[in-house]
């Protein structure tokens, strides 16, 4: 984040906590005039992108929750917070896909496709 | 003018062409060529200028006009983006298809797709854009506005809210930056 958003994040802003990820999370000293909420926001570790927040604090960057939920899984089956993969190596490609090998699991069989022509 | 040449102090000792000339180029060109760094920064340049002045098309087909006009207003606020709603297709680089595509509507998207000048971008916004939707089993619907244009941006929802739009021309840039050339097309 750039030196300006350190700056007033260090000025006008609480710094409240930071996730597991290093993501710092501010909140204002006054009240927005018309809210009458304190503003809050996030200074993100390294590039900024909006899904890299975890949704423990997601729920109280939006005002959901008065305080962060804790940072452990409650369920066995919970895992871990991912950011948007879109465009990178790691994105997801369901089976089939043509950037995976692009071999389908056949069809049931109950319809033929129709070829374009003559 | 071959006078002239002779007046030319800085001139007069000049290689003829031929291969000593070629080595002298060759070795003022040659680290240059080797690093290929100059195409590498204009790259950047010009992925920076067409991501901070992204024109949509204003396209807005039905309530997912709504919250594109919100993405826009003073709260969202896409023009310190520099994104600027235009009305005309051919000072536009990227379509926002927001709303149901419907069959009568498709010629029309196609014309205006065509008529908007390269580099053009295409982002569907909402689960009919997407793939029809609600209304994917109507008559007179298309499913999905990627049948007519080539979409870069799917931004899911129904409809999606002015932040996931944002979002979406977020990774719109991201896209242009990493797939952006300075060829056309």
């Amino acid at each position: 984040m750039s030196f300006l958003m350190r700056l007033t994040s260090a000025l006008s802003g609480r710094r409240v906590g930071t996730d597991r990820f290093g993501n710092a999370y501010y909140e204002s000293r006054r009240l927005h005039p018309t809210d009458r909420l304190p503003r809050r926001w996030v200074v993100y570790a390294g590039e900024a992108e909006a899904s890299k927040v975890p949704p423990e604090w997601w729920g109280w960057l939006h005002h959901t929750t008065d305080a962060p939920l804790p940072e452990r899984p409650l369920y066995p089956w919970q895992k871990d917070h991912r950011p948007n993969l879109t465009g990178t190596p790691q994105a997801y490609r369901p089976a089939g896909h043509d950037y995976a090998g692009g071999r389908r699991r056949p069809a049931a069989g109950d319809y033929e496709a129709w070829t374009p022509g003559p | 003018m071959s006078g002239a040449t002779d007046a030319i102090a800085w001139n007069r000792e000049h290689l003829p062409p031929g291969p000593e000339q070629d080595a002298v180029v060759k070795g003022i060109t040659g680290e240059i060529e080797e690093k290929g760094f100059i195409v590498a920064s204009l790259d950047r340049v010009v992925n920076w200028a067409r991501t901070g002045s992204l024109w949509p098309m204003t396209f807005g087909l039905a309530c997912c006009a709504v919250p594109m006009i919100h993405a826009y207003m003073a709260r969202y606020d896409l023009d310190r983006f520099g994104i600027i709603p235009r009305g005309s297709p051919r000072q536009s680089d990227v379509m926002i298809v927001a709303g149901t595509l419907t069959n009568k509507m498709a010629p029309a998207l196609r014309k205006v797709y065509d008529q908007m000048a390269e580099p053009r971008w295409v982002i569907s916004m909402g689960s009919c854009a997407n793939g029809g939707g609600y209304y994917h089993y109507s008559y007179s619907v298309v499913r999905g506005c990627d049948r007519i244009v080539p979409v870069d941006v799917y931004v899911p929802g129904c409809p999606p809210t002015a932040e996931a739009l944002v979002y979406g021309i977020l990774q719109l840039q991201k896209k242009i930056r990493r797939t952006g050339t300075i060829l056309r097309g």
